[in-house]
């Protein structure tokens, strides 16, 4: 066999596109740079991501932070909760049942989001009065319940809006997961269905002791993707006054006027809190795939 | 706007009650130098800020702020998302449609700021009213209108906040910014080589400002009106006015 690459060879034009890509880059930043008439001043954004004085604090923009933490984690736990619904409901002997849960997530997944969020904040939201009695309680309540309830909700004058935003966030991502674990639930052979049956288990049975545990392999690096995005959507939150990371920077922009600093600062906080959840994903994924075949199955 | 009042049909309530039951006025505006914003230690300051805390302390009630586009804030309001909109509101016919307005309690106007390169040495808002002029305006605000009728035959380009606007004129995207003053005339210090005011720091026009409240709500609108009557026979309103927008010795509590 002559199969011997060279990787000399085959390296030289990567490096040849990258010095040309890297060179272009530069001359786009340096004509901007001249153009555009802008004073960079980043001292400016200082104590707006962490305060000094009187005490150590943080700013606003990592107030903002919190606030997309826990949207982002309020959001994704209830799209799990009505994507699991969901998606079974898509495999349901029922007709009614698929037919319901289709028409829902296909309506959800065809309006755009920005729509979704104006349609939830201004209709939906009010129609939930439980909400309305919630907020209400959460005023009246002292010391640690307080505490407890600022730490997973924030503050309280914003925890209806909270609230109304991760059901919206929920509702919106719920659709996409429905259809993951749909995917995940029919990529497992029908003959797992049968042999299931001969064995003389119900349907309730295969699905919770055959089907779901081979699935779930399956659904796991999708699943963590759109956990990633649940975070990144809740940035359109910012049109209905939501005080996550992006709405506080806008009001960041109103007070100091440093648009640029304020989004590239803005984007790189996205950036490091994506690719965090990115990297636990990957620990997670592979754990799964160590644990290979043999285990669930075993009934 | 029809289907925002079908999803809102209580509007006849009494807010006043309402506001001192819960033992909390929520204010509706949006971030605005320096009618209000964040100081350095994250606490709304403002004029509009130091108006509400007055009028929630003269309630006997705590203020909560709910910032909010300016963009939705009327529908906001509407929805019931806070009581009152205190947030240097022009009242205009065309909003005075859709929500109440309580009587003017401060005056504002609109003044521009021009791009000392691209369009130099003006020195009347005529000299704007040609159709290569750009002139950069914030969206659904009062200067909206300003630029229609002063300027008509100006291209005006929108934009959600200020900050936007002004970095298209300081870019040379657009000859000139019209905004509510103080705003231009704080620009025109803070880029001296790049902008300059052609009214001198003068306003062409003259805005009455109100608290703008949901229809139908008459009791607190009398109690409004009141009120601002009485800060403004003892001089309250006139003092924070005062120190808000001629002097500039807030500036050390923003950085």
């Amino acid at each position: 066999m002559k199969k011997t690459p060279r990787p000399r060879r085959r390296l030289w034009p990567d490096f040849l596109l990258l010095l040309v890509l890297a060179a272009a880059g530069a001359g786009i930043a340096l004509r901007a740079r001249h153009q555009v008439p802008y004073d960079w001043d980043w001292k400016a954004l200082a104590p707006y991501l962490v305060r000094t004085e009187p005490a150590l604090a943080p700013g606003l923009l990592l107030q903002g932070v919190a606030q997309t933490l826990r949207l982002s984690f309020w959001g994704g736990l209830i799209a799990i909760v009505l994507g699991a619904v969901g998606g079974l409901c898509r495999v349901s002997h029922w007709p009614y049942l698929r037919a319901l849960s289709a028409c829902l997530i296909h309506g959800i997944r065809n309006i755009p989001p920005l729509v979704l969020v104006f349609l939830g904040y201004f209709f939906l939201a009010d129609q939930i009065p439980f909400l309305s009695h919630l907020h209400s309680a959460a005023r009246t309540t002292t010391g640690n319940v307080r505490s407890l309830l600022e730490f997973a909700f924030g503050p309280v004058s914003q925890m209806h809006a909270l609230w109304s935003a991760a059901c919206i966030l929920g509702l919106m991502e719920g659709a996409y997961v429905a259809e993951i674990v749909r995917a995940g639930i029919q990529s497992i052979g029908r003959g797992q269905w049968d042999a299931g049956s001969a064995l003389g288990l119900s349907q309730g049975q295969i699905l919770r002791h055959v089907i779901l545990p081979q699935a779930l392999r399956v659904m796991v690096p999708p699943l963590a993707g759109q956990g990633i995005s649940t975070v990144k959507d809740s940035a359109i939150m910012a049109v209905i006054s939501i005080q996550e990371l992006t709405f506080q920077g806008m009001q960041l922009m109103a007070t100091t006027y440093r648009t640029f600093e304020v989004w590239i600062t803005v984007a790189v906080i996205y950036f490091l809190l994506t690719a965090i959840l990115s990297a636990l994903a990957q620990i997670v994924e592979t754990r799964i795939a160590q644990r290979q075949e043999p285990s669930g199955t075993r009934q | 706007m029809v289907l925002l009042g079908f999803a809102a049909p209580g509007l006849a309530q009494n807010t006043l009650d309402e506001v001192v039951r819960r033992g909390v006025l929520r204010v509706g505006f949006d971030t605005f130098v320096p009618w209000a914003m964040k100081d350095k230690n994250g606490e709304y300051m403002g004029f509009e800020i130091d108006v509400a805390r007055k009028l929630a302390e003269d309630m006997g009630v705590q203020v909560e702020f709910v910032p909010t586009k300016w963009s939705g804030i009327i529908p906001a309001l509407l929805a019931g998302k806070f009581d009152i909109i205190i947030g240097g509101m022009g009242i205009t016919p065309a909003r005075n449609l859709k929500v109440n307005f309580s009587a003017p309690y401060e005056f504002s106007g609109m003044s521009i700021v021009a791009n000392a390169q691209t369009a130099p040495r003006k020195t009347s808002i005529d000299a704007f009213n040609t159709p290569e002029t750009v002139i950069a305006v914030k969206t659904g605000a009062t200067s909206v209108a300003a630029v229609q009728k002063f300027m008509p035959k100006a291209t005006m380009r929108m934009f959600d906040d200020e900050a936007q606007a002004l970095q298209e004129v300081l870019t040379g995207r657009a000859h000139a910014m019209v905004a509510s003053a103080p705003f231009p005339e704080h620009q025109a210090v803070r880029h001296k080589d790049r902008l300059y005011l052609p009214l001198a720091g003068q306003t062409f026009t003259r805005e009455p400002i109100g608290f703008a409240v949901p229809k139908g709500d008459h009791d607190f609108l009398n109690f409004l009106n009141n009120w601002i009557t009485i800060q403004q026979t003892q001089g309250w309103l006139e003092e924070r006015y005062t120190y808000w927008f001629r002097t500039l010795d807030w500036q050390s509590r923003l950085q």
